[in-house]
């Protein structure tokens, strides 16, 4: 029971950092029908910009998450403008794999040059410490990296449901017809909705610095970890995410601990497979375009 | 008195050829009018060039002495004219209240967009009633009413709705052409495209046949209703023939 428990703390503290990540992936697929097979090396090019600022100025990675999100917005934002745009709309959903995916191998190709292709861990003064409470260990970069994560879902579900800018992105989701026929720029906000995904991504990839040793290939377990999220939350629902997240993290970290982490990373697969059996549009998926 | 819409021998089309082949429309202001055609005729493209959403490759669209052609879909909603598309154009997982702000978008004045939407609630109170629920759980009658509202949030000249009773009972119908009318009572200008000929002609003050992109003829809408050959094509049992030979080119005058 006690290693159960531990498990399912571990799973939950992970979670918010998954859910990070993910909300950008499902943000980004909502408001333009484009996976994005980029999103992954975004979070390590992140976690590799952190690492350096940490490295080089000694700017602790929690105190660097704006610089690198900044900068991760507008990087995003020109991607969708050179490589995005151009697509032609009908065609978008597919061709976009093959260029997110393009773009995903060049700045694998950037990192490897740059970091090489050992692996990095950011190493602070308190990556190793630790609470016990009631007898079970709570790390407390993983402890930050939840508030923080949970802190930034907080404001990226501001901006989306108490803005202007949000509710134009939300309109578009839901009917891009409609949206435009009331003055909504639909290729501006896809441009700052694919921005706002990278940022979350930068702001995730900084913490996942701070949680896991990464090299320039992490980018391929993290997109296939991050489209199972998203597919078993339904493509285009933050909330769907964010609940995707917590079940693919807690149950692969009770496994770990409770069988053997040799199974663990097979854990979410299964649960995943169920649950499009079941339910083939993911937990929160629906038919016409919804919620975000 | 001027019309305040003028289409002037109109191609439009998506591509692969034009749709519109050469439409010529007048539509006066105040009145509600009403396209009538079989499947295909370009009704809706018709809509979708004078909104913007399509620019015509020949002919102009004329906004009162003011040439739309090369003006963007929200420069035309700037000026006051306002296109709902077919089928349900809210946003179903926001609320009413949400929708009606969408209605103000392009408006800079938060207090002017405030007040509008507080003259939109007048007008169709069912937004006041359900303004947290989301969109998408009201019926589809409820649904057409909040995007009549919303429309009122850009204070439009004209209103161009496209098959605004479509998948409506008989009672939500006759509720938005009572709307529809009430539009018009305020002086704004209605072009509406309807399948539902009888319906759709009984609530207008001029009707407009359009077949194989062309506008065959135009009248009242009493006069188009009481047409034998209009009737047999349109009022009754669906039919895709030409109309009659003898019908003039350009219709009658309005």
């Amino acid at each position: 029971m006690h290693a159960f428990i531990q498990g399912l703390i571990l799973g939950l503290l992970t979670a918010g950092v998954y859910a990070l990540m993910a909300s950008g992936q499902t943000l980004i697929f909502g408001i333009m029908n484009v996976i994005n097979l980029a999103q992954g090396a975004m979070v390590i090019l992140s976690a590799y910009i952190s690492y350096q600022l940490f490295k080089s100025f000694g700017i602790d990675p929690f105190l660097a998450i704006p610089i690198v999100t900044v900068g991760m917005f507008v990087i995003g934002v020109a991607v969708q403008l050179l490589f995005l745009r151009p697509l032609k709309r009908e065609d978008r959903a597919e061709l976009s794999l093959l260029v997110t995916f393009a773009i995903a191998l060049l700045i694998e190709g950037i990192m490897s040059i740059t970091w090489k292709t050992n692996y990095r861990s950011i190493n602070t003064s308190y990556a190793n410490s630790s609470w016990t409470v009631f007898g079970y260990q709570i790390t407390l970069v993983r402890l930050w990296a939840c508030v923080l994560s949970l802190v930034a879902l907080g404001l990226l579900y501001v901006l989306l449901n108490k803005t202007r800018f949000g509710r134009a992105v939300r309109a578009t989701v839901q009917n891009p017809e409609s949206a435009r026929l009331l003055g909504v720029e639909s290729d501006r906000v896809a441009a700052l909705g694919f921005g706002l995904g990278s940022a979350t991504a930068a702001a995730a990839g900084s913490v996942y610095g701070l949680l896991y040793a990464f090299y320039p290939g992490s980018h391929y377990d993290l997109i296939s970890l991050l489209l199972s999220i998203v597919v078993l939350g339904g493509l285009g629902s933050i909330g769907g995410a964010m609940v995707g997240a917590v079940v693919v993290s807690t149950s692969s970290a009770i496994v770990a601990s409770t069988i053997s982490p040799a199974w663990s990373a097979m854990t979410f697969f299964v649960i995943l497979i169920v649950v499009l059996v079941v339910r083939p549009r993911g937990l929160f998926g629906s038919t016409a375009r919804g919620a975000i | 008195m001027a019309p305040i819409l003028t289409l002037d021998s109109v191609f439009a089309g998506y591509g692969a050829g034009d749709i519109l082949k050469g439409v010529d429309l007048q539509v006066e202001p105040g009145t509600v009018t009403c396209l009538i055609g079989p499947n295909g005729a370009g009704k809706s493209t018709v809509l979708k060039t004078i909104s913007g959403l399509l620019r015509p490759s020949r002919g102009s669209v004329m906004f009162g002495d003011r040439e739309l052609n090369r003006l963007s879909p929200k420069a035309r909603l700037l000026l006051g004219i306002v296109h709902v598309p077919q089928e349900r154009s809210l946003f179903p997982a926001m609320s009413v209240w949400d929708n009606l702000l969408m209605g103000g978008y392009v408006i800079a004045d938060h207090k002017a967009v405030q007040e509008r939407i507080a003259h939109a609630v007048e007008v169709f109170p069912i937004c006041a009633e359900r303004a947290r629920e989301h969109a998408g759980s009201l019926s589809g009658g409820e649904q057409k009413q909040v995007e009549l509202a919303r429309t009122l949030v850009l204070d439009p000249s004209l209103i161009l709705l496209d098959e605004p009773s479509i998948g409506l009972d008989p009672k939500a119908r006759r509720q938005v052409f009572d709307s529809i009318r009430s539009l018009a009572a305020m002086g704004r200008t209605v072009l509406l495209v309807e399948q539902n000929a009888r319906s759709g002609l009984a609530a207008s003050d001029f009707g407009a046949v359009l077949e194989s992109g062309v506008v065959r003829l135009v009248a009242t809408g009493a006069n188009l209703l009481n047409d034998p050959e209009v009737a047999r094509l349109y009022l009754g049992a669906a039919h895709n023939s030409v109309l009659h030979a003898t019908a003039p080119a350009n219709g009658s005058s309005q």
